[in-house]
């Protein structure tokens, strides 16, 4: 591992919360360490201590008269500073903690302190800048003060990550019919959960107890109405799986039975149960899972009309379209279907969380964009990724 | 010698109701009766004066039918309704004079002589009245009538039969004794009869008016009354009690009888919640009502069990339950759609709290998982990397 062979930009510098000492302040240890890298320097770890110390404190008003650089045995560099106008001086030395501790001459008591905590809090490969300040006193006895140190990680990162615009092509996936389609029957769903609960349990119907009132008529009004919108929603979409141009919403996306697919589904299902964490392969559409799934939100929605509408078809067995559905009713009997109707909406109601869940995931964890797609009818595809559905 | 009280075979009915001193107001005010009856599903169009009319004179011409009236596997409850139904001096003659060829009830003759009575009738052309199921199973043995089992008895007696009614739910599919698990294998008299259609006058038991609304269009017209897709007549059978309910204001209300003791039952309020099938079940029980349009179960207080439908000792129990609950496997806990529904919307929260929070365990250790630092030059590291280059 040469730090000198990677290129600049592909070294990434991470200064941990700083730990100050002896009721010292953070802003002060920043400074310090600010203060204590060679002027003119290149190295990416000073770089970034002067920058996080210049967007609390403007550097300029300090000056570097002398500099002693990192000796190999002692592990420290010592700069010489003060404040521009001023003629008091200050030195500032940086290197290993141990180094710094010894420079100081701490006591027992702050060395332990200090190594057992910089010890304890430098996980994930952090590594402790230890600083110490004193007075300039001639012939090198300086009383040192040990200021406290820094946490510092260095690591390498490939510029394929960027999250530059250029990087990425913006692709359409979803039609505006599809999105106004899908957020209507979000709505429409709702609407005849809610008032299905309200008319089929004891637990939320409050009618009127005195005097009369149209309470449950609304409510079934509503519920009737609802219903045969989304009948409609769902000819609609049905004859979208027929008639769009969007080979994502053709009816042969809804099965991803090819041999690919069904290998990336075990994929997508290891990596939701995190048996896996290599990324499971991409997709610009719906991966095998989510489409599955999908698929028989899909059935289950059919299933709810049907039912829906058998249970209707009770109120006029011979209107014209209603009578294509009353046979249904002396299949398995009308109790069942409306305990199927129920069920089926609890299945809804049970889908939504999961579903909600794992789109906003898609979203942020594996930037995916499933749910900006929903809205915006596109998402962001980084250039190079090799799309399965591409 | 005549005997002038019976129906003779050359004889009208209005001969009959003359002979028998039935007054013309007496016979007209039956006729307008069932023209209601009949005219109350909407099966037929037009002004219910003008089809009484009609009605009034196609009965005075009809000739007297043979009647054969069979009881198979049943409880007799449905002739007991019938002979109920005797609210007026015509109905009572219609009943009198169809159920004389046979029937086990109410016939004289027994033995022997009932076994000829019935061989008689069915030798020539008659309609043919069922009460009761068939039992197929074990070769019929679990209903036989003088020596043969009740298929063979119903397949002769159809054979010369101009038409068939089963009356009662045992008729027409095998009601309680066709419930699972159906031991006997009864089924309904269209089971086995499948030559011809049956009319089925649905219900355990049916409504007395019902059955002699059906018998009087037969004698009228010649022929049964339009059917609905189940075999039963759309003038009875068309109309859903829910949509005639008298309770059906407290229903539109959100007006429910929680417990058949509470405020909302004495208010007389709707006994959906107490597991009322009127919305599911077609019969004209709101309308008709039973003994002389006295009561019916709603409006007495008692919610619709459905027995108009088929398989309602299956499909429509619990009887005073709205909904069925769901015996959860291995457990045996009988459940309601919304407690499995509450549980598996908490479960999914549940499940949603559990994945995330592994998402981030996930992601914390994927984070503890990346490489040491590189060696950092402000701590010395680039004086190995010298001596290496030295070396």
């Amino acid at each position: 591992m040469k730090i000198f062979d990677i290129p600049e930009d592909e070294i990434r510098i991470e200064l941990g919360d700083p730990a100050p000492f002896d009721g010292g302040k953070r802003r002060e240890l920043m400074l310090a360490a600010a203060l204590g890298a060679p002027v003119g320097t290149r190295d990416p770890v000073d770089l970034a201590l002067l920058s996080a110390a210049s967007r609390k404190e403007d550097l300029r008003h300090f000056e570097q008269t002398a500099f002693t650089p990192l000796e190999p045995r002692l592990a420290r560099s010592i700069a010489r500073v003060r404040r521009v106008g001023t003629e008091e001086e200050e030195l500032i030395a940086r290197g290993e903690v141990d180094a710094i501790l010894y420079l100081c001459r701490a006591d027992e008591a702050t060395r332990f302190r200090a190594e057992l905590q910089a010890e304890m809090r430098m996980t994930r490969g952090y590594r402790a800048l230890g600083i110490a300040k004193a007075k300039p006193e001639p012939k090198g006895n300086e009383s040192w003060t040990f200021m406290g140190y820094i946490p510092i990680r260095a690591t390498r990162h490939k510029s394929t990550h960027s999250e530059e615009p250029a990087d990425f092509n913006y692709v359409t996936v979803w039609d505006w019919q599809l999105r106004v389609l899908h957020w209507l029957s979000v709505f429409l769903i709702l609407v005849l959960s809610l008032t299905g609960l309200l008319m089929g349990s004891s637990r939320f119907i409050y009618g009127v107890t005195q005097g009369y009132s149209n309470y449950l008529s609304w409510l079934r009004l509503t519920h009737f109405v609802a219903g045969w919108f989304l009948l409609c929603a769902a000819i609609l979409r049905i004859a979208g799986l027929f008639l769009a141009s969007n080979r994502f919403q053709r009816w042969y996306a809804l099965f991803p039975v090819k041999k690919r697919d069904l290998n990336n589904l075990v994929q997508v299902v290891q990596n939701y149960l995190f048996c896996r964490f290599e990324r499971p392969p991409h997709y610009i559409g719906h991966n095998p899972l989510q489409q599955i799934a999908y698929t028989a939100i899909f059935g289950v929605g059919l299933a709810a009309l049907f039912t829906g509408f058998a249970l209707y078809a009770l109120y006029a067995p011979d209107h014209w379209l209603l009578r294509y559905f009353v046979w249904f009713d002396d299949l398995f009997g009308v109790q069942y279907l409306r305990l199927a109707h129920q069920l089926i909406m609890w299945i809804f109601l049970a889908f939504i969380p999961i579903h909600v869940y794992l789109s906003i995931r898609a979203d942020t964890v594996e930037r995916e964009g499933a749910l900006s797609s929903i809205v915006s009818g596109g998402r962001w595809c980084r250039k190079g990724t090799k799309f399965e559905d591409g | 010698m005549k005997d002038l009280q019976q129906w003779a075979e050359e004889d009208t009915f209005g001969d009959l109701l003359k002979r028998r001193g039935v007054s013309r107001r007496e016979f007209l005010s039956f006729c307008g009766k069932m023209a209601a009856l009949i005219g109350a599903g909407g099966v037929f169009a037009g002004s219910r004066t003008a089809w009484a009319q009609e009605l009034a004179g196609r009965l005075e011409g009809a000739r007297r039918p043979s009647v054969v009236y069979l009881q198979l596997q049943e409880c007799t409850g449905c002739l007991e309704s019938l002979l109920r139904s005797a609210s007026t001096p015509v109905e009572e003659l219609i009943l009198e004079q169809i159920s004389l060829d046979y029937n086990e009830l109410l016939m004289a003759p027994s033995g022997e002589a009932a076994e000829q009575a019935l061989a008689t009738a069915q030798g020539k052309p008659h309609l043919l009245l069922v009460n009761g199921s068939v039992p197929l199973k074990d070769g019929g043995v679990y209903c036989t009538i003088g020596g043969r089992s009740a298929r063979d008895v119903l397949e002769r007696a159809a054979a010369n039969a101009t038409a068939v009614v089963a009356i009662g739910a045992c008729a027409e599919y095998g009601c309680v004794q066709a419930a699972a698990p159906n031991p006997t294998g009864a089924v309904g008299v269209a089971d086995v009869i499948r030559d011809r259609p049956v009319v089925n006058v649905s219900g355990c038991p049916p409504i007395a008016e019902t059955i002699s609304a059906t018998l009087t269009y037969y004698l009228a017209y010649g022929r049964t009354p339009p059917l609905d897709g189940l075999g039963r007549p759309l003038f009875a059978y068309g109309q859903r009690i829910h949509d005639k309910c008298p309770r059906r204001a407290s229903f539109d209300a959100g007006q429910f009888a929680e417990r058949f003791d509470d405020q909302n039952a004495r208010l007389g309020h709707c006994l959906y919640r107490l597991g009322c099938k009127g919305p599911a079940t077609f019969a004209p029980c709101a309308t008709i009502e039973w003994n002389d349009g006295l009561s019916f179960p709603i409006k007495a207080g008692h919610p619709c069990l459905g027995c108009t439908e088929r398989h309602f000792y299956d499909r429509m129990t619990p009887f005073y339950r709205r909904l069925p609950g769901i015996v959860v496997p291995g457990i045996g806990v009988e459940a309601t759609a919304n407690t499995i529904g509450v549980a598996a919307v908490a479960a999914s929260v549940a499940a949603v709290a559990v994945h995330s929070a592994a998402t981030v365990i996930a992601k914390h250790r994927a984070r503890r998982a990346e490489p040491e630092s590189l060696p950092l030059a402000v701590l010395g590291d680039r004086k190995e990397a010298d001596e290496k280059d030295k070396d």
